[in-house]
């Protein structure tokens, strides 16, 4: 396509000032400061203005690059709606300068490949935004599965909320680091603050169980409702083999007898 | 102690009736076997009661090595000895559960000291 | 642009034989480097040298022998990056892919634990293979 290279030559010709107007759009539009963004966008312009003279569609040099940009914005917190001010204002910033040239052509050219990029733009935000999320799940999940150490040789992890297979995963490996740090030969499961126990969430205590028995822990199991112990049994989840009590008080008490301790009175 | 006969080989050492093998580094098939041999023969050799696998060195147990474990316990029982693996690392431990090797016919400790404990030292 | 492609980095795959026993010890020993070197967890990484492990001693077993390479991946346009190891051997093949993954099923000695666990083990796992056109298995386990 021949207007590809008018296409460049102009946006090249009318650069700073496709910059400015599309600075100046966003200080009226973004409640932020983007002085900070300059450099940014400066970037981003002139990828297009390159992806422009590509005489054939090629995106992954400019993909790359702005899923590096994309992830600077997110490092800055800006929201979604803040980023698509930002792109669209680049948008009518570069229609504008291509518009004066009174060519329907290049403008319907522009446009089909500004739609194309802007695309990989917000992709690559939403993608960044994604992975900054993945990683604060982790961090919450870490933080969500604290296993504690109650008594010499005897440790506890409290389950709340649901126990899906990454959290299963979480509370194994917690469990069992603090079985190993403290050399616990007792371990209790509460699992007062688990909803709903079904096939699955049984098999990942189970399993829970088997390995902290291969470190050389006890498992202790406590805390089970009553409307879950009815789904158990309906379900036929079979764990008998695992020493159970009703609550946290119960599992503890059985926890320090079978140390040898035992928890009186004072005479005094 | 005894000598080794290779480097690989395993140390096993006798407390009183119980035997220790502490288990080091990247243990080789040839090693592990070697290992239930020579248990076996000191087993009956002392007339030991126990046998304490000591595994805190070790930074993974794959099936083959699940499964000579395995059967030095269920060897050691027709010995009439006890066989307790002691010390195995989180890690190790969630690896194997994962691989379907639970191992429950060996008994566990969580270090040597607790070990010799559960052999009735 | 989520891409599935998967490329190696610059780095060429390292390839090793798996011949003998000790073979698959530097097998495992080479993938625990790997994984040190780009971060991936004690856990995760316990899983996958144990992994090799299973499939190493498969190759030796199940065809006599084979190879094994192992490089650093990474998908296209993320930042994340994964161990790969590829297993290949020119043996028999597997006839019923659906029961070698079965528990307790083996052709040959050893608990039948290998491929169906170590499929439990790494993040992914992909098996190619025809009755005497030999059998390549490719897992990856991502930092």
């Amino acid at each position: 396509m021949p207007n590809k290279k008018k296409l460049s030559a102009r946006l090249h010709d009318r650069r700073d000032a496709v910059l400015a107007a599309w600075l100046k759009d966003l200080d009226g539009q973004l409640d932020r400061d983007t002085r900070g963004f300059r450099d940014d966008a400066s970037t981003i312009l002139d990828l297009l203005i390159t992806q422009c003279g590509h005489a054939e569609e090629r995106w992954d040099e400019a993909a790359d690059s702005l899923t590096e940009l994309a992830r600077a914005r997110v490092a800055a917190g800006f929201a979604t709606d803040e980023t698509i001010t930002l792109v669209s204002a680049l948008r009518s910033a570069a229609l504008r300068e291509v518009a004066a040239l009174d060519d329907i052509e290049l403008l319907r050219h522009l446009s089909k490949l500004l739609d194309v990029f802007l695309r990989y733009l917000v992709d690559a935000y939403v993608e960044a935004r994604d992975l900054v999320i993945a990683r604060q799940q982790e961090d919450l999940l870490e933080l969500s599965t604290p296993a504690v150490k109650l008594w010499d040789g005897i440790v506890a992890v409290p389950l709340v909320g649901t126990l899906d297979s990454r959290r299963a995963v979480s509370v194994m490996e917690s469990l069992l680091n603090k079985i190993s740090e403290t050399q616990s030969t007792i371990a209790i499961i509460d699992i007062t603050g688990v909803p709903t126990v079904d096939t699955q969430v049984a098999q990942h205590i189970l399993r829970t169980v088997a390995a902290a028995r291969l470190t050389g822990a006890r498992c202790i199991l406590c805390g089970i409702r009553p409307s879950i112990a009815h789904t158990m049994v309906e379900l036929g989840i079979e764990l008998s083999q695992v020493e159970t009590h009703a609550n946290l008080a119960a599992a503890f008490a059985a926890a320090l007898r079978s140390r040898g301790l035992d928890v009186r009175t004072s005479d005094a | 102690m005894r000598d080794d006969e290779a480097s690989s080989r395993t140390a096993i050492l006798a407390i009183g009736n119980t035997l220790i093998a502490t288990l080091q580094g990247s243990i080789d098939d040839r090693a592990a076997l070697a290992l239930k041999d020579d248990l076996s023969r000191r087993v009956v050799a002392t007339a030991a009661s126990g046998v304490l696998i000591e595994l805190s060195a070790i930074d993974i147990v794959d099936s083959f090595i699940g499964r000579v474990i395995a059967d030095i316990a269920a060897v050691s029982k027709l010995l009439g000895a006890r066989v307790v693996v002691a010390g195995m690392r989180p890690a190790v431990a969630i690896t194997l559960v994962e691989l379907g090797l639970e191992l429950p016919e060996v008994e566990t400790a969580v270090n040597t000291e607790q070990g010799l404990a559960l052999l009735g030292r | 642009m989520v891409s599935d492609s998967v490329r190696p980095l610059a780095r060429e795959a390292q390839v090793m034989p798996i011949v003998s026993d000790h073979d698959v010890v530097l097998v495992r020993r080479a993938a625990r480097e790997l994984a040190e070197e780009i971060g991936i967890g004690l856990v995760a990484r316990t899983k996958l040298v144990t992994a090799c492990s299973e499939l190493a001693r498969n190759v030796l077993e199940h065809a006599g022998g084979g190879r094994a390479s192992l490089a650093v991946v990474s998908p296209d346009g993320a930042r994340r990056h994964g161990v790969e190891v590829v297993f290949a051997d020119d043996g028999p093949g597997i006839g019923d892919v659906e029961r070698a993954f079965e528990r307790g099923y083996s052709t040959k000695r050893g608990l039948g634990l290998g491929l169906g666990g170590s499929r439990r083990l790494v993040d992914d796992f992909a098996l190619s293979t025809e009755p005497g056109e030999g059998t390549t298995i490719l897992i990856r386990t991502w930092a």
